[in-house]
């Protein structure tokens, strides 16, 4: 029970086997008294054996004092998270913006409020980008269960999420260069997770005409090349032939 | 130790509502995974209001009135009985028949009428018919207890009626209320009311009493002490029979 000590008298076997007697008067309704103010001493060695029959805890195999002065091991794996109808509802219109929207992204926010923040919406929303706020739980449950939940790993700290409907990642940085209390962390475009290098690459990228022009320009240039190539010693004979008939 | 605590860790992470997985770290060598409960500021939660649907309020749902003195043709003087305070109550008496909120006694005593009267006027002043129902768990007083006059000697017989009182045991449920309320409508008025009472006794609702009796369970099982009391009397160790009651012999130092 308790830890081995040397037993020298009996005094020190009391003090080994129990240490403490908390138990010595108890309220007793003894003989005719209804009176319970008077109490009655409990003899030494029913003390003494209802401290050693006194109920043990089992050992806490938790370390830190915080944990052991916690909930109890099973009361934990029984906690759930808290039904909240709000959340859902937020998380749920949130998804909605994630998936229909061309273009979200994620902006860290530090001590940025009032004239400068309307300012910077009104200037994005010339070019039809909305700004939201969205807690960081709700948004962590609308990206949960989507393709896009490596998300998470922005969901740090304060964040705005600046969503339109067609990927306009140039007009985004432009206002965001002027703005220093707000800085890019990455984002959904046209389904792709980017990171803040990336979209300035893309923002860099010239339009889909352009790029349809080159495509096509460099599919074709081998084709132009062999005809050029096939045709070329034909002009030059007719070329020379001409020079020939102009002389003679 | 540390596998443990990581299992604890993940399994913890899945279930908070702060959705970044808690990592355990090392603290000394040794794996240690941060405590479970996190307060921040977040989201209000707006709790969806039980329903009560299921309660009925009876006609008449205030407290009776009780006599001071039973009727009876003869009134005759009875002994101290004490063995009516001893013990525990039935088990029909320490169970809450609406289910709801109730007083509970949590040591033995006699109620007199004033006690009877101050309960009654308290809660039907405080209550609302319309939600609420009151209900009386214990008898009107029934028990005579006698005293002799002021300044006589001893001798002469024993004294008249002075009086009458229920014997109230432990564990047992004095009033019950209930309604299509929450517990902090009812909470301080039955507080108010265990406090004035002659015993000990605590405010109670069925959630309270389930989880300690789960508890009391929990406690039996997972007790690391290879004796209890029980079996120290029972077996008459260490020769403790001479220095052991007979109500202990029967409840094992829960009551006396």
């Amino acid at each position: 029970m308790a830890t081995l000590t040397r037993i020298s008298s009996a005094a020190t076997a009391v003090r080994v086997v129990c240490p403490t007697l908390d138990h010595m008067v108890t309220q007793v309704r003894y003989r005719k008294t209804i009176n319970t103010r008077s109490k009655k001493h409990i003899s030494v060695i029913k003390a003494k054996l209802l401290a050693v029959t006194k109920w043990k805890a089992p050992q806490d195999t938790r370390m830190t004092m915080a944990e052991r002065c916690g909930l109890r091991e099973e009361r934990m794996q029984e906690t759930v998270v808290q039904e909240n109808p709000l959340r859902d509802l937020m998380a749920k219109e949130a998804r909605h913006v994630l998936e229909t929207s061309g273009m979200v992204a994620v902006l860290h926010i530090s001590d940025f409020s009032g004239p400068d923040r309307r300012v910077f919406c009104a200037k994005l929303k010339e070019s039809d980008i909305t700004v939201r706020f969205w807690s960081n739980s709700v948004a962590g449950l609308a990206v949960q269960d989507t393709p896009y939940s490596t998300l998470t790993t922005l969901m740090v700290g304060m964040n705005m999420y600046a969503h339109s409907l067609n990927p306009q990642v140039a007009p985004l940085l432009k206002v965001l260069k002027v703005t220093p209390q707000v800085s890019l962390l990455g984002g959904l475009v046209d389904g792709l997770l980017m990171s803040k290098a990336d979209m300035e690459h893309y923002a860099q990228l010239p339009s889909m005409e352009q790029c349809h022009g080159e495509v096509v320009s460099v599919l074709s240039a081998g084709v132009s090349q062999t005809s050029q190539l096939l045709q070329n010693p034909l002009q030059q004979l007719s070329r020379n032939l001409q020079q020939i008939s102009s002389s003679a | 130790m540390s596998v443990l605590l990581r299992r604890v860790g993940n399994h913890i992470g899945h279930n908070t509502s702060k959705l970044c997985l808690i990592q355990p770290h090392h603290i000394a060598g040794r794996q240690v995974c941060p405590p479970v409960c996190v307060l921040s500021a977040g989201l209000k939660n707006f709790p969806i209001p039980r329903n009560y649907d299921h309660v009925e309020i009876p006609e008449q749902s205030k407290l009776k009135f009780y006599q001071r003195v039973p009727d009876l043709v003869k009134h005759v003087r009875e002994p101290r009985g004490i063995k009516m305070l001893r013990g525990p109550a039935d088990p029909e008496q320490t169970v809450l028949i609406g289910k709801q909120y109730g007083i509970k006694a949590l040591s033995p005593g006699l109620m007199r009428w004033g006690h009877f009267e101050m309960i009654r006027l308290t809660i039907n002043r405080r209550m609302d018919t319309k939600t609420m129902w009151a209900k009386w768990r214990i008898e009107a007083p029934y028990k005579p207890l006698t005293k002799k006059g002021q300044g006589h000697r001893m001798g002469g017989g024993k004294g008249a009626i002075d009086h009458y009182v229920t014997p109230i045991k432990q564990d047992r449920i004095i009033v019950e209320m209930g309604g299509k309320i929450d517990f902090e409508v009812v909470h301080p008025m039955l507080r108010e009311i265990a406090q004035k009472l002659p015993f000990q006794a605590k405010v109670v609702t069925q959630e309270m009493l389930e989880e300690e009796e789960r508890e009391e369970e929990w406690r039996r099982e997972n007790n690391q002490n290879e004796f209890t009391f029980e079996d120290v009397v029972k077996k008459n160790m260490m020769g403790c029979s001479q220095h052991i009651s007979k109500y202990d012999r029967e409840w094992f130092g829960k009551y006396q």
